[in-house]
């Protein structure tokens, strides 16, 4: 162990020097602020976008989404549907990773096989289910092999980033990441920042920006300061009382849906009637207007809003109508109410723990005593998998789910009987979820997410609250705009000095 | 008045002593004096800055980012603020005055070893070991009650024997020993009685050391959790809106400053006349 | 223990120093292994029951204590302790990478604390009861009756909220420096200042410093050599007790409220993540420099003090 001591002095040593020789960063260099701290770089391990900010611009994948949410080529050139559960990809030549490896049929199928492997720990399991492998049928020619039909597969394809065979399998892969990008990963500098500059081997034109760091800073305050002190470029999230104070923001209504689950194996809450209750209780109005300064509104009752798969228009908001709540809740049989416990896990959502007291506050105006029980995050993710039925699954989860898809289908896990984290079971829309996925003709598909919604409309799997808006801070000179799917693309910014 | 009240008493003080005595009535009433229920909310007045009003009436302190009134929230947490540091501050008391009484009495190998065990528990970062024994064995009000007095016993138990070590060599402690006393009552009715002007002296020191380092566990977030309440937690709370809302983290740690120095002032005071040189 | 020489204070105090160390370790072995489920703690957060049960044998916790107790120390002695659970890394290598930010807080912290507080104890020392002295005393009683991340707090609120000044948190340039650095000066600085201005006190009422005030010689003289001189121990060694102070815990909050990324804030981080094997390595490490900053004070005053002696 004594050449681990030594790098262990070496690394205090070299601390010590580096932090003493902290200067003012050059004024070129755009800075991007994220919360928390990427626990590794992979990009096909994290879904957080605190990682995807550094990972994204360094990983590319087969697909992308264009300006409009549609699907348009990247890595791959075309693709097209073999048979019910192949895709064939034909990919881009020319195209090298940063380390010199190419990029090919061979590297894809490896980078397929590698996510889907259940070995593999990776928190995009969701995001991958029914891909079963790919192989590769030429030097340029893939072929995706999916568990039955598949509908979704090129979405899913959009997320689902290339790595080199090579560099890959070592294990220090997510601390030195390697892609095929527009940028290339330069240094990590723990608990500080991550550097990235321009791949000059970039397969397209070359981005504005020469170099770019993703910079750790915890606290919002402290983020908008630099922001307003011309430290940092781009803030993901600022705070609704902060929008005003940035010199520009930009406020968008994202793909992010925040709600509160309901366990409807739980004896209360078995009874639609208790749920539709639950959900006139909820003043969402109310909650978008004064917790978030209107940077969010109301859902339609539904994980989509218009423009996505499976959108019904005949849906509205639940109105808050605490009368009808009470007056359900009697017919049901629970005039006196009942307990239950409602689960947030802390520091993840803007002002999660905020709008779990806020909702805990107006269930109780209708009889229903709730406690609120705040999680660290991974004890939050295991909760929520603990199948319903058992006895120390949850009462109610608040959380957000995004649909990034844009596809009803994003939401599979939590409606079906057997979804991973699902708390309800309708046989009627594992039916019509399962064929939704089956069948290619888009037009019948969102006739049956249609169907799916107007079922929990009666039936709801949750407190529906609101679609949440992304609220973007950026500095004077940065000239961005947001993405449909909250991807930063550093390599289509520019700054104006 | 006895001349020990007199000069004990002057209106400087009286302040210190009038703040400590509200205090407690908080503590002890509860909500009873709070404006408002300190869980209400009122999303609609959110954030407002002290002296203004809401629908509900006026908010001295101010609301916080739910609408709660700022000042019953400080009124209620005063009392498992107090609690807490009251009964860890007793029980750090109790075994460091114990530990100190057998190391100052019996000597010899018991002394060094208490000795030892206190210089070893000073020299350790104790409240990093806190943070340690409450994230393993989760944060719970009991939890925080069993490390806090790992904290202050050495003090303790180093008066303690210091003064025990000062008092067993006295002549009346020598008669009683002759007349046959038990060593239990030598220690019980004749040492210890002279020493607790000067312990109680060093507990309402230790007792304000104890409420501060509660307050850092539980801003820390490993101390107690909602919904209980503590000046430390809510300072946590108002931690996220210092730049919109600064009272909110600020004022109940003024609340905390407060008691601790008032604690402070009367140990002083309480020092100063009973004549010791602490 | 003056009486010894000093290869052989050295030497028991190194001992000392081992068994404090030794002990430290036990505690946090009984607190970890004894009282939590180690395996469970160290398994990712959705890891099956037979994988923590698997991982529980390969543990060896089924072994009996003192057998799980000698590996568990014979690994921490090859500098072994674990592989965090959140970055996949050594612990030991994360730990060590957070310790120069702190130590470079805290340093700073200790010269102004130091200055500050000695330079106003001996003033105040010299005029007791005088305007300076009254003042710096209540307020340095106050100082240590406010919770120190308070007091980092208001900082924040007045220099980087109100008056745009500084940064609010983090380590980006040299004024991150500033107000971390200033909470703790400003509260260590009060006890060193309280201290010092007692031992200045007494030295003043000495009878070499009344003969000297009688003889009429100017009171900076008087002050300059011999007051300096006698209450050097006193100021180095409080010093020393503070840095002590500082690296047990109190330093630690601060960085949590600066977002400082020194070991406090990295303890905090574990914590929340349930990073066992980087909590207890953060706990050992800041542990061992507890003991050996201990030591060196230690050290320093036993030398002082004979060369204080002799003079």
């Amino acid at each position: 162990m004594r050449t681990s001591l030594i790098k262990n002095l070496a690394l205090l040593s070299a601390g010590v020097f580096f932090l003493l020789g902290a200067a003012a960063k050059p004024s070129k260099l755009v800075v991007i602020a994220v919360s928390t701290e990427p626990s590794t770089l992979d990009g096909q391990a994290v879904i957080d976008r605190n990682s995807r900010v550094a990972s994204g611009n360094i990983f590319e994948s087969l697909l992308d989404r264009g300006a409009n949410g549609e699907v348009i080529p990247l890595l791959a050139e075309s693709y097209k549907n073999l048979n019910d559960a192949t895709w064939r990809f034909t990919l881009r030549k020319n195209v090298k990773f940063h380390n010199g490896e190419p990029f090919n049929a061979e590297a894809a199928a490896f980078s397929v096989n590698r996510i889907t492997d259940k070995a593999y720990k990776t928190q995009r399991a969701s995001y991958i289910q029914k891909i079963k492998g790919a192989k590769a049928v030429d030097d340029y020619t893939v072929d995706v092999m999916t568990d039955g039909i598949n509908a979704v597969l090129p979405v899913q394809m959009t997320q689902l980033v290339m790595v080199p065979p090579v560099a890959a399998k070592d294990k220090s892969f997510g601390v030195t990441p390697v892609g095929t990008g527009p940028y290339k990963f330069v240094r990590w500098d723990r608990g500080r920042e991550i550097v990235l500059a321009v791949n000059k081997n970039y397969w397209r034109e070359k981005p504005s920006i020469k170099e770019f760091s993703v910079r750790v800073i915890p606290d919002p305050q402290t983020q908008l300061s630099a922001l307003q002190a011309g430290e940092i470029d781009l803030v993901l999230d600022l705070l609704p009382e902060q929008a005003k104070l940035a010199p520009k923001f930009i406020s968008v209504p994202a793909t992010e849906f925040s709600y509160i689950q309901f366990n409807a194996h739980k004896k209360e809450l078995a009874d639609p009637r208790v749920r539709v209750a639950l959900n006139l209780a909820v003043d969402k109005a109310t909650l978008a207007k004064a917790l978030y300064q209107g940077h969010g509104k109301p859902m339609d009752a539904q994980h989509l809003s218009k423009g996505m798969l499976g959108y019904n228009v005949r849906l509205k908001p639940y109105p808050y109508d605490p009368k009808q709540a009470r007056q359900l809740l009697k017919e049901a049989g629970y005039a006196d109410g009942f307990e239950l416990v409602l689960n947030a896990p802390i520091g993840r959502y803007l002002k999660g723990e905020e709008t779990s007291e806020f909702v805990a506050a107006q269930l109780k105006e209708v009889g229903i005593k709730v406690k609120v029980q705040l999680h660290e995050w991974n004890a939050y993710r295991k909760l929520g998998r603990i199948p319903g039925t058992e006895a120390n699954a949850f009462d109610l989860k608040y959380g957000w789910n995004s649909n990034e898809w844009f596809d009803a289908s994003r939401i599979v896990s939590h409606i079906t009987c057997k979804g991973t984290s699902s708390k309800l079971c309708d046989k009627r829309i594992d039916e019509l979820m399962a064929q939704g996925i089956r069948t290619l003709d888009q037009n019948a598909r969102d006739r049956y997410y249609q169907e799916v919604w107007a079922i929990l409309n009666k039936s709801p799997h949750a407190i529906y609250l609101l679609q949440q808006n992304l609220i973007y801070g950026l500095a004077q000179r940065l000239d961005w705009q947001p993405r449909l799917d909250d991807e930063v693309n550093v390599a289509a910014t520019r700054v104006s000095e | 008045m006895t001349p020990l009240l007199q000069r004990f008493l002057s209106w400087g003080l009286l302040i210190w002593v009038g703040y400590l005595l509200m205090i407690t009535l908080f503590a002890l009433t509860g909500n009873e004096f709070a404006p408002y229920d300190p869980t209400r909310q009122q999303v609609v007045a959110r954030l407002l800055p002290p002296f203004s009003s809401s629908s509900r009436g006026f908010h001295w302190l101010g609301t916080d980012q739910l609408g709660r009134d700022l000042l019953s929230n400080m009124i209620a947490g005063a009392r498992l603020t107090l609690f807490i540091g009251l009964i860890s501050n007793a029980v750090g008391m109790a075994i460091g005055v114990a530990l100190g009484m057998i190391a100052g009495y019996y000597g010899g190998a018991v002394d060094r070893l208490v000795m030892r065990l206190s210089e070893a528990q000073t020299a350790m970062p104790m409240f990093l070991v806190a943070i340690f024994f409450l994230t393993v064995l989760g944060p719970t009000v009991l939890n925080v009650v069993i490390i806090l007095p790992s904290l202050v016993w050495p003090a303790f138990a180093r008066l303690v024997r210091a003064e025990t070590l000062r008092l067993r060599s006295a002549l009346f402690v020598e008669a009683a020993v002759a007349t046959g006393a038990t060593d239990w009552s030598v220690l019980w009715s004749s040492i210890l009685p002279n020493m607790a002007p000067r312990i109680m002296v060093l507990a309402v020191i230790e007792l304000g050391h104890v409420m501060l380092a509660e307050a850092g566990l539980s801003f820390l977030g490993i101390g107690v959790q909602p919904p209980a309440t503590t000046w430390g937690l809510l300072i946590a709370r108002g931690r996220a809106y210092l730049a919109v809302a600064w009272w909110l983290a600020i004022l109940p740690g003024i609340m905390l400053g407060l008691t601790v120095l008032a604690l402070n002032m009367l140990s002083r005071r309480f020092a100063a006349t009973s004549g010791s040189a602490a | 223990m003056n009486h010894l020489s000093l290869p052989s204070f050295l030497l028991a105090r190194l001992r000392d120093g081992l068994v404090v160390l030794f002990l430290v370790t036990v505690v946090i072995f009984v607190l970890g292994h004894m009282l939590g489920d180690p395996a469970a703690l160290m398994s990712p957060v959705d890891a099956s029951e037979q994988e923590i049960a698997h991982l529980r044998h390969q543990l060896g916790l089924d072994r009996s204590f003192a057998e799980q107790f000698a590996s568990y120390f014979g690994s921490l002695v090859r500098g072994d302790f674990g592989q965090s659970l959140w970055q996949d890394r050594p612990a030991l290598t994360v730990v060590l990478e957070a310790l120069p930010a702190t130590v470079l807080l805290t340093l700073v912290a200790l010269v102004f604390a130091g200055l500050g507080g000695s330079l106003l104890g001996i003033l105040a020392g010299a005029r007791p009861e005088s305007a300076l002295d009254r003042a710096a005393n209540f307020l340095s009683i106050t100082a240590l009756s406010v919770p120190n991340f308070w007091l980092g707090l208001l900082l924040i609120v007045i220099f980087a909220v109100k008056l745009r000044m500084l940064p609010t948190s983090g380590f980006s340039s040299w004024q991150s420096l500033i107000m971390p650095a200033s909470a703790l000066a400003i509260i260590h600085g009060a006890r060193v200042f309280q201290l010092v201005r007692s031992a200045t006190f007494e030295e003043m009422a000495k009878p070499y410093a009344l003969v000297a005030r009688s003889k009429g010689l100017p009171e900076r003289l008087i002050l300059g050599k011999h007051i300096l001189r006698n209450t050097a121990v006193t100021m180095l060694t409080t010093v020393g007790w503070e840095y002590v102070r500082m690296m047990g815990g109190a330093a630690f909050a601060i960085e949590v409220v600066f977002a400082w990324p020194g070991i406090g804030q990295l303890m905090i981080h574990a914590a929340s993540r349930q990073d066992f094997p980087v909590l207890q390595a953060a706990v050992i490490i800041a542990g061992a420099f507890v003991i050996v900053t201990n030591g060196i004070v230690d050290l320093l005053y036993r030398t002082l003090d004979m060369r204080v002696r002799a003079a």
